[in-house]
C-alpha cells in the first residue's frame, strides 16, 4: 500500500471524516499533467496516455549506407530539383532496387568522402537538367576536380575501421541548390 | 451516512491502486499541485550534429562532441596528438571522430563577476552582481560601499561557471602596404599594395580545428586608419561558436572548483554541418612578391589622388579608401550544408 495512505488507515471505532480531507488532498496531488512527449486524453472512461516515442534516427536527404565491403547506397536527394544518377541510374532506383555506389578505393587517414558532382555548361553556367550525367554520385578523397566547371560537395565520409569493416558519417541531411559565381561552385540547401 | 473503517480502509486501497508510478521510458515528477508524466531521455534519440555532454569522467570534467564538418571534414583537436615515434616523428592531431572525451580547460565565472546571467540560471538562484563602475575618472570618488556590497553579493552568490567550444578556420588575410609616393607631377601622393597574406593558413593548415576558451573573443577588426597604416590586426581565422557549456555549483556547501556534486548544462549554437568560404580565393600562380614569404601579390592597386581643392580632395579620399576598406576584408563565412 502506498506509505502515504498507510497513516490514513482506520481501526474499527475510529472517525473516518478527518482523514477524509487529507484523502483528498492526496487525490488531488494525483491528477495527471501532460510533460516532455505525452499527451493526456481525458474523458469519462479515463485518462489515455499517449507517448510520442522518437524514431530511433533522424534521416535526411543523401543518406549514406555501407551495404557490404564494396558497395553503398544513397538515399534520395535533389541539386536544383535534378535527381543524381549512379551509372545512368536515378538513385531513387527502380523496382530492382536502389543502384550501388562502389566503395572508395583511396582512403587518406583512413577517410575517403562520397560526393555529390555537379556539371555546369560552359556558355550558361547552370546544370544542364537534360544531361543525365549533369548530376551524379562519385567517391574521392578530395573534393578538387580537374574540370573548373565540375564542383563536387561532400554529403557523407566514409570510415576504413579498424576492423577493416567501413562506417559512413553523415555530411548533408538536405537537398541542395547550386550557384556557380567567380570560379566557385556554392551549395547550400534547398 | 456511516462508513465502517474496513470500507474506509478498502478505499484506501482503491486509490492508492490509482497512483501513477514511472515504467521504463517514463519519468514521473510529483509536486505538491499535481503529478507530472514525461517521456525519460531516450537513449537512442538523434543526435544532431555537435551535440555536445558535458560529463564527469575520470574524476574531472570532459565533453563530448558529436562530431560536426566544416568542408566535409571533422575538425582536429588541438592537443591530441599522439607520442613521436621514430616511424611519425610529427605526428598530427587527432580528428574529433577519434577523440570520444576532452577534457575541459579554463572557465569563466558567471555572474558573480557582474557578467549577464541567461534567464535560464537566474531561475536556479545564479544573480548577476551588481559591479561598481570603477574607472581612473572616478577612482577617488566611487561608493566603496558599492564595492563591499558587490563584493558580499558575489560572495554569497550561486557559483555558474562557464565555457565556450568553437570551430576555428584559417584562411588568408589581406594586407595592405601604403607606399607615400608624394609624386605631384603624376597625380598620385600615396600607393596601396594589396596582398594576400597565408601565415594563418600556414600554421593552421585548411582543416577546421575544434576550439575550448573560457571565453571565445571575436578580435574587433581595426580601424580604417590602423588598416590604412599598414596594420593587418587580422588574425586569419573564422569562428564558428559550437555550444556554451556552465557548470552550476550545488545550493549548499559548494566546493571552489567544479566537482563531480556540480551541474552540467549546455546551450547549443550549431545544429547542422556547415560550409566555410573566405570571400575570396587565393589567386593561383601569381608571382610571390620577393623577399616577402607568404604573400601573393594582388592584382588590384589602389591610388589615391590628390584634388583641386582640400574638401574635394577629402570626400575623394573617403571614397576611395571606403572602396579600399570594403574590398579589402576576407573574413568568410559559414552555412549550413
Amino acid at each position: 500500500m502506498v506509505s502515504e495512505l498507510e497513516r490514513l488507515i482506520a481501526r474499527p471505532g475510529q472517525r473516518v471524516k478527518p482523514r477524509l480531507s487529507k484523502l483528498l488532498t492526496w487525490l488531488h496531488r494525483q491528477e495527471l499533467t501532460a510533460g516532455r512527449g505525452i499527451r493526456l486524453v481525458r474523458s469519462e472512461n479515463g485518462t489515455i496516455i499517449r507517448a510520442a516515442i522518437p524514431n530511433k534516427a533522424f534521416v535526411g536527404a543523401f543518406y549514406v549506407t555501407p551495404v557490404n565491403e564494396n558497395d553503398l547506397i544513397v538515399s534520395v536527394g535533389y541539386v536544383n530539383g535534378i535527381e543524381p544518377t549512379i551509372g545512368g541510374a536515378k538513385i531513387s532506383g527502380s523496382k530492382s532496387g536502389p543502384p550501388t555506389l562502389s566503395m572508395p578505393s583511396e582512403f587518406e587517414d583512413n577517410r575517403a568522402w562520397v560526393y555529390v558532382e555537379v556539371k555546369i555548361n560552359q556558355e550558361s553556367e547552370r546544370i544542364d537538367a537534360e544531361d543525365p550525367e549533369s548530376v551524379i554520385m562519385t567517391t574521392g578523397k578530395s573534393a578538387a576536380t580537374d574540370d573548373k566547371f565540375k564542383g563536387r560537395h561532400p554529403v557523407a565520409m566514409i570510415l576504413k575501421l579498424e576492423d577493416g569493416s567501413y562506417g559512413a558519417r553523415q555530411i548533408s541531411y538536405f537537398s541542395l541548390r547550386h550557384a556557380y559565381r567567380g570560379g566557385r561552385h556554392f551549395f547550400v540547401p534547398a | 451516512m456511516k462508513v465502517r473503517a474496513s470500507q474506509w480502509n478498502a478505499a484506501l486501497r482503491r486509490a492508492g491502486a490509482l497512483m501513477p508510478r514511472a515504467g521504463k521510458g517514463i519519468n514521473i515528477y510529483r509536486s505538491p499541485r499535481e503529478t507530472v508524466i514525461s517521456l525519460a531521455d531516450q537513449p537512442l534519440s538523434w543526435r544532431h550534429p555537435w551535440h555536445t555532454l558535458l560529463s564527469w569522467v575520470d574524476e574531472k570534467w570532459q565533453f563530448n562532441v558529436k562530431p560536426g564538418f566544416v568542408n566535409g571534414f571533422d575538425p582536429v583537436v588541438p592537443g591530441t596528438a599522439p607520442e613521436p615515434t621514430e616511424e611519425e616523428p610529427k605526428p598530427k592531431d587527432l580528428g574529433m571522430i577519434d577523440v570520444p572525451w576532452i577534457p575541459m580547460r579554463g572557465t569563466r565565472l558567471v555572474g558573480s563577476d557582474g557578467s549577464r546571467v541567461p534567464p535560464f540560471f537566474k531561475k536556479l538562484g545564479v544573480k548577476q552582481v551588481k559591479m561598481p563602475s570603477v574607472t581612473l575618472g572616478n577612482f577617488d570618488s566611487f561608493n566603496v560601499g558599492d564595492l563591499m556590497q558587490a563584493a558580499e553579493d558575489a560572495a554569497s552568490n550561486r557559483k555558474l561557471v562557464a565555457f565556450d567550444i568553437f570551430v576555428t578556420m584559417a584562411r588568408a588575410t589581406y594586407k595592405m602596404e601604403p607606399t607615400f609616393t608624394n609624386n605631384i607631377v603624376l597625380g598620385s601622393l600615396l600607393e596601396y599594395n594589396v596582398t594576400y597574406d597565408t601565415n594563418s593558413l600556414a600554421a593552421f593548415g585548411t582543416r577546421p580545428r575544434l576550439n575550448q576558451a573560457p571565453k571565445m573573443d571575436e578580435p574587433s577588426p581595426p580601424d580604417l586608419s590602423s588598416r590604412l597604416s599598414g596594420i593587418v590586426g587580422d588574425d586569419g581565422l573564422d569562428r564558428l561558436p559550437v555550444a556554451t557549456g556552465y557548470l552550476l555549483a550545488p545550493a549548499e556547501n559548494p566546493s571552489d572548483e567544479p566537482d563531480r556534486n556540480w551541474t552540467p548544462y549546455v546551450e547549443h549554437k550549431c545544429f547542422w554541418n556547415v560550409t566555410h568560404q573566405a570571400r575570396n580565393a587565393v589567386p593561383i600562380n601569381l608571382p610571390q612578391l620577393s623577399g616577402m614569404a607568404g604573400l601573393f601579390a594582388l592584382t588590384s592597386r589602389y591610388t589615391l589622388a590628390p584634388a583641386a581643392t582640400f574638401a574635394v580632395m577629402e570626400a575623394e579620399m573617403q571614397r576611395i579608401t571606403a572602396a579600399v576598406f570594403n574590398s579589402t576584408t576576407n573574413k568568410g563565412v559559414f552555412w549550413t550544408t
